[in-house]
């Protein structure tokens, strides 16, 4: 159990974990918004456009625990 | 519609450049772990600023 | 399984620098692809165009298209170098999906991240040449000087960006391609579905390219 092997195991479930919590995050947002214009065709430009924003915010919490999985396997400051 | 794509990646990528640049900047000064979280602090700073004014622009339009 | 290299180039040594010779040699065959279809079609210019002349028209006229609506009239001498980018990227993208042994260019660092800076440095030598130098570098004081290692980190942060996000896409592609002709146990059937999402993907990543150079030139240029 030494460092390198506890890193790249807890990079690989903290992916999973944060890409599993994203997927449903952005499923309930767009199903809102598929809701949404549903009810009032008209309002489509709006609708799209906040539904957009708030993907691309969840998105980069994704990201976020990426970026820091490929630090913990490549460049790994603790030997 | 397409240029929506970067946004996710807009948000991620000057934290990283941060921490690269604070990490850097420790090595030449040696103060410790100080200027990492000042310039990782900064980049996420710099990532949300850069998100407003995609935000304000994209409003714009319409 | 053996003979199956993930992330692995063969090299050539030439004086003490080390060069991956398989990206190599694929951007020069892309290159000469390139070369050859564009003298092809120079010299067969005709008034009532054939088959390929009109798609080169076609694809033409909404590249400039896209580049007039986000820079207006000033748009049209860097149409030149936005076209150049999104063609090659677009065949040197499409170029893994051949049954030949090539890999595409872009599935390596190295290159994306030549394009990458090669494209932020001509954004801000554009900029410099349309408005000024010291003009120019006033942009980054623009609401308030406190926002100044902001608008910097902002700057740097651009060709990383623009970078990852091709060379992410592409090899993702290609590992993917790869483990399914190498590990299951059809391998010509399974890679169907995604060959099909590669031609997409690959035409997506270099609209998205062009895309974000022609938006970076427009806010680089943008100040009366």
């Amino acid at each position: 159990m030494d460092v390198k092997m506890v890193s790249i195991m807890s990079a690989a479930f903290g992916l999973a974990i944060a890409a599993a919590a994203s997927a449903l995050s952005q499923g309930f947002a767009v199903g809102k918004a598929v809701e949404g214009i549903s009810r009032q065709p008209e309002a489509r430009g709006p609708i799209m456009t906040a539904l957009i924003i708030g993907i691309s915010f969840i998105e980069s919490l994704t990201l976020y625990a990426l970026l820091v999985a490929i630090i913990l396997i490549f460049v790994n400051p603790l030997k | 519609m397409l240029k929506y794509i970067n946004l996710g990646l807009n948000l991620v990528m000057p934290a990283f450049v941060g921490l690269v640049i604070g990490v850097f900047l420790d090595n030449i000064f040696r103060t410790g772990q100080l200027l990492t979280v000042v310039f990782l602090f900064l980049g996420i700073l710099s990532g949300l600023w850069s998100l407003v004014k995609a935000i304000i622009e994209i409003e714009k339009e319409e | 399984m053996e003979g199956m290299h993930i992330g692995l180039h063969s090299k050539w040594i030439l004086y003490g620098y080390t060069f991956n010779s398989d990206t190599l040699i694929s951007a020069w065959i892309v290159t000469a692809l390139l070369v050859v279809a564009a003298i092809a079609i120079r010299f067969t210019l005709r008034i009532r165009p054939g088959l390929f002349q009109s798609a080169i028209e076609l694809a033409f006229e909404q590249l400039d298209g896209t580049l007039g609506e986000r820079l207006g009239d000033k748009g049209a001498k860097y149409f030149p170098f936005v076209a150049t980018l999104f063609v090659f990227i677009l065949c040197s993208n499409w170029i893994g999906i051949l049954p030949l042994d090539l890999k595409p260019p872009t599935a390596d660092l190295n290159t994306t991240v030549g394009l990458a800076l090669l494209t932020i440095i001509l954004v801000q030598a554009f900029g410099m040449f349309e408005k000024g130098i010291f003009r120019y570098f006033h942009r980054f004081i623009e609401p308030n000087p406190i926002f100044l290692p902001l608008n910097i980190i902002e700057e740097l942060a651009k060709p990383l960006s623009l970078s990852v996000r091709l060379f992410g896409n592409i090899f993702s592609k290609e590992t993917i391609l790869l483990i399914l002709t190498g590990l299951v146990a059809f391998p010509l059937i399974f890679p169907i579905p995604i060959l099909a999402l590669s031609i997409l993907i690959g035409a997506i990543q270099a609209y998205v390219f062009m895309l974000l150079s022609i938006f970076y030139i427009s806010m680089a240029i943008e100040g009366h």
